[in-house]
């Protein structure tokens, strides 16, 4: 600001001092029980929720442990297997192995 | 026992109120009240909303006190946190529309005309910043109309000093813009400068 005064800052009186003062006493105090309350509600929450939760965990446990055994697949005790191929190419998968046989051979597998 | 720097004692005073010290609170609040106080006069050009306004600072100050590690003064960082208060709000708010009065005084004499004249161009100068972006309104405020440098209006407003720089050029040609049929404010903005 060059050729002019600058604007006056209007004081503000001392009852809007006070009011001002007032409203962030009242305000931080009421930051300070929210704050609280936010703090302690957690905690109750988690005393009324573990025993629930450690109930029904020990339920699927019981459940897990005690229910009719599912037929597990078995693995045959079987012998050697042979593969022959006759006059053309064969080929067998067996999961992920392939194996591509040439006319008139044969191929044992343990 | 070797006397605190004023720096020492804003941290100590800080550390104090942060912690819930009830008249550590009241003695930062007693400090720095006028100097919160002013700046956001300046940015708002009257007392009309700043009660509020005042409390939602503090508030903002007292709330983030804990992160005061005194790099700057206690005063210059409660101005930083008021002008980020004044944002949000001028941000956020509809522009007012500003009902402009003419004061006559039949017999007034030269000076009280001047004084006149004067505060009619202040106000039409707040009721033309109303409607500019509030980045920029903090800016010229601060700058062109309280006389703070280009680096002080930084560090309150966290920007870069080029920031500041264009807010307050494009604030000021927008003012300009707005101003082209009112003589009044153009003859104010003209005397205000703002270059920078």
């Amino acid at each position: 600001m060059s050729n002019t005064e600058r604007p006056p800052v209007e004081p503000l009186s001392d009852v809007a001092w006070s009011r001002v003062e007032r409203g962030v006493w009242t305000r931080l105090d009421e930051g300070e029980d929210t704050a609280r309350i936010r703090h302690s509600q957690p905690r109750r929450w988690w005393l009324v929720a573990t025993p629930f939760v450690a109930a029904a965990a020990a339920a699927l446990l019981f459940l897990v442990l005690h229910s009719p055994a599912s037929p597990r697949p078995t693995v045959a005790d079987a012998g050697p297997t042979r593969i022959v191929s006759e006059a053309s190419p064969s080929s067998v998968s067996l999961g992920d192995a392939h194996i591509a046989l040439d006319p008139h051979s044969a191929i044992v597998m343990n | 026992m070797a006397a605190r720097t004023p720096r020492e004692h804003d941290v100590a005073l800080a550390r104090r109120a942060g912690d819930g010290d009830r008249a550590a609170q009241k003695e930062l609040f007693h400090a720095q009240k006028q100097g919160v106080h002013h700046a956001l006069f300046r940015v708002l050009g009257s007392n009309r909303e700043l009660e509020d306004l005042l409390q939602d600072s503090f508030v903002a100050i007292f709330r983030a006190l804990p992160s005061f590690r005194g790099e700057s003064t206690l005063a210059r960082w409660c101005q930083t946190i008021a002008m980020r208060t004044a944002y949000a709000t001028i941000a956020k708010r509809r522009p007012a529309l500003l009902e402009l009065v003419e004061e006559q005084v039949a017999d007034a004499t030269p000076d009280v005309q001047r004084v006149m004249r004067a505060r009619d161009a202040v106000r039409r100068l707040y009721g033309a910043l109303d409607k500019i972006e509030a980045k920029q309104r903090i800016a010229y405020a601060l700058f062109a109309i309280d006389g703070r440098t280009l680096v002080e209006v930084a560090e309150l407003t966290d920007s870069t000093v080029l920031a500041v720089k264009t807010r307050v050029w494009r604030a000021r040609r927008e003012l300009m813009r707005r101003a082209r049929k009112d003589e009044v404010l153009t003859e104010y903005l003209t005397e205000l400068g703002g270059d920078s």
